[in-house]
């Protein structure tokens, strides 16, 4: 009596399975995701061209995913070169002649530290899953990123269908400008990277080096409840997500840093002491995607740093206050 | 757009736009939007198509950029000033700057945190694009080594989150010679 017949239950599994599969691919938060693990869990070497302002250059990276170990280098201008594993990042620099070694932050997988706001993400952002297009003659999924409001950027992004490696990358302004862009040119999945692949290239012997200090000698608080600061506006959907003290150097005081995310965009401000009063801190730059916008508050600098619009970053700007 | 401006724009991209042709060009693409963002993807195809040859298309990529600052056009009132990352001293304060990442992650706090306050204007109202912040013309050395230590450890700290709209450390090896 409460026998199910066999046919009809492999014809339910295979309709449910059809199912998964099917919105798997047409779901473009599932895309980002695999792009996501992807990106850190695949072997991958290649070259891309980043374009920013005008400006086209051409880099080569080497990723391992055995310890996560990468390698990205300059094709075009300065020699430079970064290595990173789940331990340091090492930067070498051809034309500074210096190298520079630091401890890494791990990489966390998307959707971030805050899950429950993956559905809320969808109230700021339009996700969409496009046509499909080819990049290094690989085929890949065009999937897009449009904010609903003009204090983030969009994204066209394209995925590699078999792999899900990011295989071109185009953040977009409010107004549809491209504003920074990645392509890779050439890329390949071999099994294993040799340890002669991610060794640099620029052995770095007669430059200076710089290694980090092993502890900050400053620790001017502990949480978020030691601070004097308090930031009174951020685009609606951003959340703080990090807030520490770091010492830049031996003698600067301590800088307070708070990140804010939106799920997909980050934004730190960062408040240090200015050494004198009347010192004149003001004013606005960026670089490809990444704004900046500095002003004085009672005597300290207020920073904002951020892969958002200019208007994203002088709102947070201006709302920080003593409390 | 006509076929002749895509012709055009084509011929500038591959650097074969004659000398009288590419003033007008130049002219037209600073007041259309389009034909900039079109002649991008001019270059990108060129470049792909090329394969590794980057550095033609480079070339051009600046020669563009130089022609179109050397005419001074009107909607940029001003030179964008460029952060530079890695250069000297600035990397010095960037290191201890990430230097202490490891140690404090540790540290959410989580959504709960008082200051965050959302914002309840509309977005007209902050874009207030009339009155530009002031760029910063000459950014002082101190201004810069600041800047440049708050762009890796913000990039460190972007990264780390999942979603990176280029390769986390294509803009610290990025040229910022210019």
């Amino acid at each position: 009596m409460k026998r199910i017949p066999v046919a009809f239950l492999t014809v339910f599994i295979a309709a449910l399975t059809g199912t998964a599969s099917a919105s798997a691919d047409s779901d473009p938060l599932a895309w980002i995701e695999r792009m996501s693990t992807a990106s850190r869990t695949l072997n991958y070497s290649g070259t891309f061209i980043y374009q920013h302002q005008g400006q086209l250059e051409a880099m080569r990276i080497i990723h391992a995913a055995d310890g996560e170990r990468e390698r990205l280098m300059s094709l075009t201008g300065p020699k430079r070169e970064i290595l990173r594993d789940n331990q340091e990042v090492t930067c070498i620099l051809g034309d500074s002649e210096s190298v520079h070694v630091n401890r890494s932050r791990p990489r966390s997988p998307f959707p971030a530290s805050f899950p429950e706001s993956l559905a809320a993400l969808g109230q700021y952002y339009n996700f969409s899953v496009g046509e499909e297009d080819r990049v290094a003659g690989l085929a890949c999924r065009v999937v897009e990123v449009s904010p609903r409001d003009a204090y983030r950027y969009g994204r066209r992004l394209c995925v590699h269908n078999d792999t899900r490696l990011l295989l071109r990358s185009e953040l977009t302004d409010p107004q549809g400008e491209p504003v920074e862009q990645m392509m890779f040119t050439s890329v390949s999945f071999p099994k294993s990277i040799s340890e002669q692949e991610l060794l640099p290239e620029l052995s770095g012997a007669d430059y200076s080096w710089k290694l980090e200090p092993d502890e900050a000698t400053v620790e001017p608080g502990n949480d978020v409840a030691d601070t004097q600061w308090k930031v009174i506006r951020v685009p609606d959907g951003f959340m703080l997500t990090d807030h520490n003290w770091h010492q830049l150097s031996a003698h600067d005081p301590g800088v307070e840093h708070w990140v804010y995310s939106d799920g997909l965009a980050s934004v730190s401000v960062y408040i240090e002491k200015a050494p004198h009063e009347q010192d004149s801190y003001q004013g606005v730059t960026h670089r490809g995607a990444l704004n900046a916008y500095g002003t004085m508050v009672e005597g300290y600098y207020v920073t904002v740093v951020g892969e958002v619009p200019m208007q994203a970053v002088e709102l947070i700007g201006n709302s920080v206050r003593i409390r | 757009m006509n076929d002749d401006i895509r012709e055009q724009l084509s011929a500038l991209a591959d650097d074969e736009l004659s000398e009288l042709e590419r003033p007008l060009l130049l002219g037209r693409m600073q007041r259309d939007a389009a034909l900039r963002k079109c002649l991008g993807h001019y270059q990108l195809i060129g470049d792909a198509m090329r394969g590794t040859g980057t550095l033609a298309g480079m070339g051009i990529a600046q020669r563009v950029q130089k022609a179109l600052a050397d005419d001074k056009p009107v909607m940029a009132p001003q030179q964008d000033h460029w952060w530079k990352p890695l250069a000297g001293l600035a990397v010095a304060a960037s290191v201890a700057l990430v230097a202490v990442l490891a140690v404090t992650t540790g540290r959410d706090t989580g959504p709960s945190a008082p200051s965050v306050a959302l914002t309840d204007a509309a977005p007209e109202t902050v874009l207030a694009s009339d009155a530009p912040e002031p760029r910063w013309d000459r950014i002082e050395p101190q201004v810069e080594k600041r800047l440049s230590g708050y762009l890796v450890n913000h990039n460190e700290y972007a990264a780390s989150r999942g979603v990176q709209g280029v390769m986390p450390y294509a803009r610290v090896v990025s040229d910022t010679r210019q």
